[in-house]
């Protein structure tokens, strides 16, 4: 069965560990940046199936992230995750294909049933 | 008929929907001024028939169409026809309703009262955006 991978991005340490942890249990190949420089480093140097990416963080955030991503990896799926949510940023998410907008906190169950559908929905 | 015969000057064919005339109206009356081919639509029905027998490159709908059903014709649009551009239109600004246009697939979405500078750009990037999709399904069926 193929293993799939995901990155991780956000800037508070427990959440990092916490879905480092989750989808490790999962069976799935795991990769975490503190910002979306840091995100963009991984996804240089491995092949990501998916970015979950939290919107407030330093540097780079995680819509101006989503739309790096739109130029350089159009083909990756990006769920934004915020404990701020917005009509504003929830617009610019859709503005820049975002493949979903979820609010924290989230169900952590839920959360991985909307990674799961995506990454095969993917697949195609 | 979708997909019929292509003409050398290039028609950018779009239709508005939205229950009210008044908006359908001043809508129509701009993006004909600014060169594309404009129909409009009442309600869900008359969007979805419409969409069947003509090449649409972008769609406006209300969120409100036809008794709030315009997320629903969204979802019907984007399996029907993913190479069109749906750009949803909404008096409310509500976080839930933009992120479940975002999930159905929505080009853009646009709050109302809308900017029409805001709205000329969205449109130009939707029309292009349907360019590059239909040259890319063009190009997968050469393959094939």
């Amino acid at each position: 069965m193929k293993t799939h991978s995901i990155l991780v991005v956000d800037d508070e340490l427990l959440i990092r560990d916490l879905l480092y942890d989750f989808f490790h249990g999962q069976g799935w190949e795991i990769a975490v940046a503190e910002n979306g420089e840091k995100a963009l480093e991984v996804l240089r140097s491995r092949k990501i199936d998916l970015v979950l990416t939290d919107i407030k963080m330093p540097q780079m955030d995680g819509l101006e992230l989503t739309s790096e991503m739109r130029e350089s990896y159009p083909d990756i799926p990006v769920v934004l995750m915020t404990g701020f949510p917005s009509v504003d940023s929830a617009v610019m998410a859709l503005r820049y294909k975002a493949t979903d907008y979820i609010t924290k906190p989230f169900n952590i169950n839920q959360l991985y049933k909307v990674v799961e559908a995506k990454v095969k929905e993917n697949e195609g | 008929m979708r997909g019929g015969v292509e003409t050398e000057l290039t028609v950018k064919r779009i239709l508005v929907a939205d229950s009210e005339m008044g908006v359908r109206e001043s809508l129509t009356d701009f993006f004909v001024g600014l060169g594309y081919w404009v129909d409009g639509a009442r309600n869900a029905q008359d969007v979805l028939d419409k969409a069947a027998t003509s090449d649409y490159a972008v769609i406006l709908i209300d969120c409100r169409l036809s008794g709030n059903r315009g997320l629903e014709v969204l979802t019907e649009l984007s399996a029907l026809y993913p190479d069109i551009s749906v750009i949803m239109l909404s008096a409310e600004s509500s976080l839930e309703i933009v992120t479940a246009a975002l999930r159905k697939g929505a080009f853009d979405f646009v709050i109302k009262p809308i900017d029409v500078g805001q709205l000329t750009e969205i449109m130009q990037r939707a029309w292009e955006h349907h360019e590059l999709t239909k040259m890319y399904q063009d190009m997968c069926a050469q393959v094939r």
